[in-house]
């Protein structure tokens, strides 16, 4: 689901699909540090940014899903592989559907809609705070968006906010925005993901405490 | 941690070794977005001296799989 990331700091980091020639050059970088890295496996790449809690100049890309759900064993909302390409380390993570109750660290008005899952795969070496966080995907009334510190210059209907977060503690803050024609050229967003990942799971309750926030027609 | 191959069960042999039967999986660009997904199921003898992981990683290198 290719997008454009907005860091805390107001880095502006575009995804690019990888039939696009600006791709060419991020995927040649990461074949001359990782032997392993096929094009196949991937849909998109995004631009190298430095990673607010690794520390480090990473590449993010997107993973087929079909490939990232053979690696994991079960079904998935998104794939991605992280490159850490100051270190030649790497993870995979794939984001879920969140089903629990709202952890502590953010407003109870604030609604999540996915989880990242970070995984170490056998035979690559990984950057051990690659495991260490999670991310969390969410939405928010403008007023909660302010408070926790975000940049609201641009929004749009597609925009969904993001927390890095280690041990009930916000390292820090995103957005992304921006979503282009994915699969089969269906415009997908976040909330049209969490829909559908919420129906799959038989969760109509979710589905239905999401289409009642107020703010998502105001976004 | 995740391997790139599910291991569906093992045969010990009476020599000591063990016959990995195992599933593999990877994805293929048709054209465009367009992806197909191969799974291999096969088997592997693996000697009593040999790691699982090295003797399934080598195979399926040298195969040309991976």
């Amino acid at each position: 689901m290719p997008d454009v990331l907005y860091k805390q700091d107001g880095t502006k980091v575009k995804n690019i699909n990888l039939t696009d020639d600006e791709s060419i050059p991020l995927i040649q970088e990461l074949k001359s540090k990782f032997d392993w890295v096929v094009d196949d496996d991937y849909r998109a790449v995004a631009e190298k940014y430095y990673h607010e809690y690794i520390n480090a100049n990473v590449i993010r890309t997107c993973v087929v899903l079909k490939t990232a759900e053979n690696l994991v064993g079960k079904s998935v909302a998104t794939a991605h592989r992280l490159f850490d390409v100051d270190s030649n380390t790497s993870m995979l993570y794939t984001t879920s559907l969140f089903e629990d109750e709202n952890p502590s660290w953010l407003p109870q008005d604030a609604f999540i809609l996915g989880v990242t899952e970070h995984h170490e795969e056998y035979t690559r070496p990984v950057n051990p705070k690659m495991l260490e966080f999670k991310e969390y995907f969410f939405i928010a009334p403008t007023e909660t968006l302010v408070t926790l510190g975000l940049d609201l210059t641009d929004i749009n209907k597609d925009t969904v906010y993001s927390a890095l977060v280690v041990n009930d503690e916000i390292k820090s803050i995103r957005r992304y925005t921006n979503f282009i024609e994915g699969d089969m050229g269906v415009l997908a967003n976040w909330q049209m993901l969490y829909m559908i990942f919420a129906k799959k799971a038989r969760r109509l309750d979710l589905i239905k405490e999401f289409l009642s926030k107020p703010f998502l027609e105001a976004q | 941690m995740i391997k790139p191959y599910k291991i569906l069960h093992i045969r010990e042999e009476p020599d000591g070794g063990q016959t990995v039967f195992f599933r593999v999986s990877k994805t293929e660009k048709i054209e465009g977005e367009r992806y197909k997904t191969l799974t291999l199921e096969s088997a592997v003898y693996v000697a009593p001296s040999e790691n699982i992981d090295n003797t399934m990683l080598f195979s399926l290198k040298n195969s040309g799989w991976m």
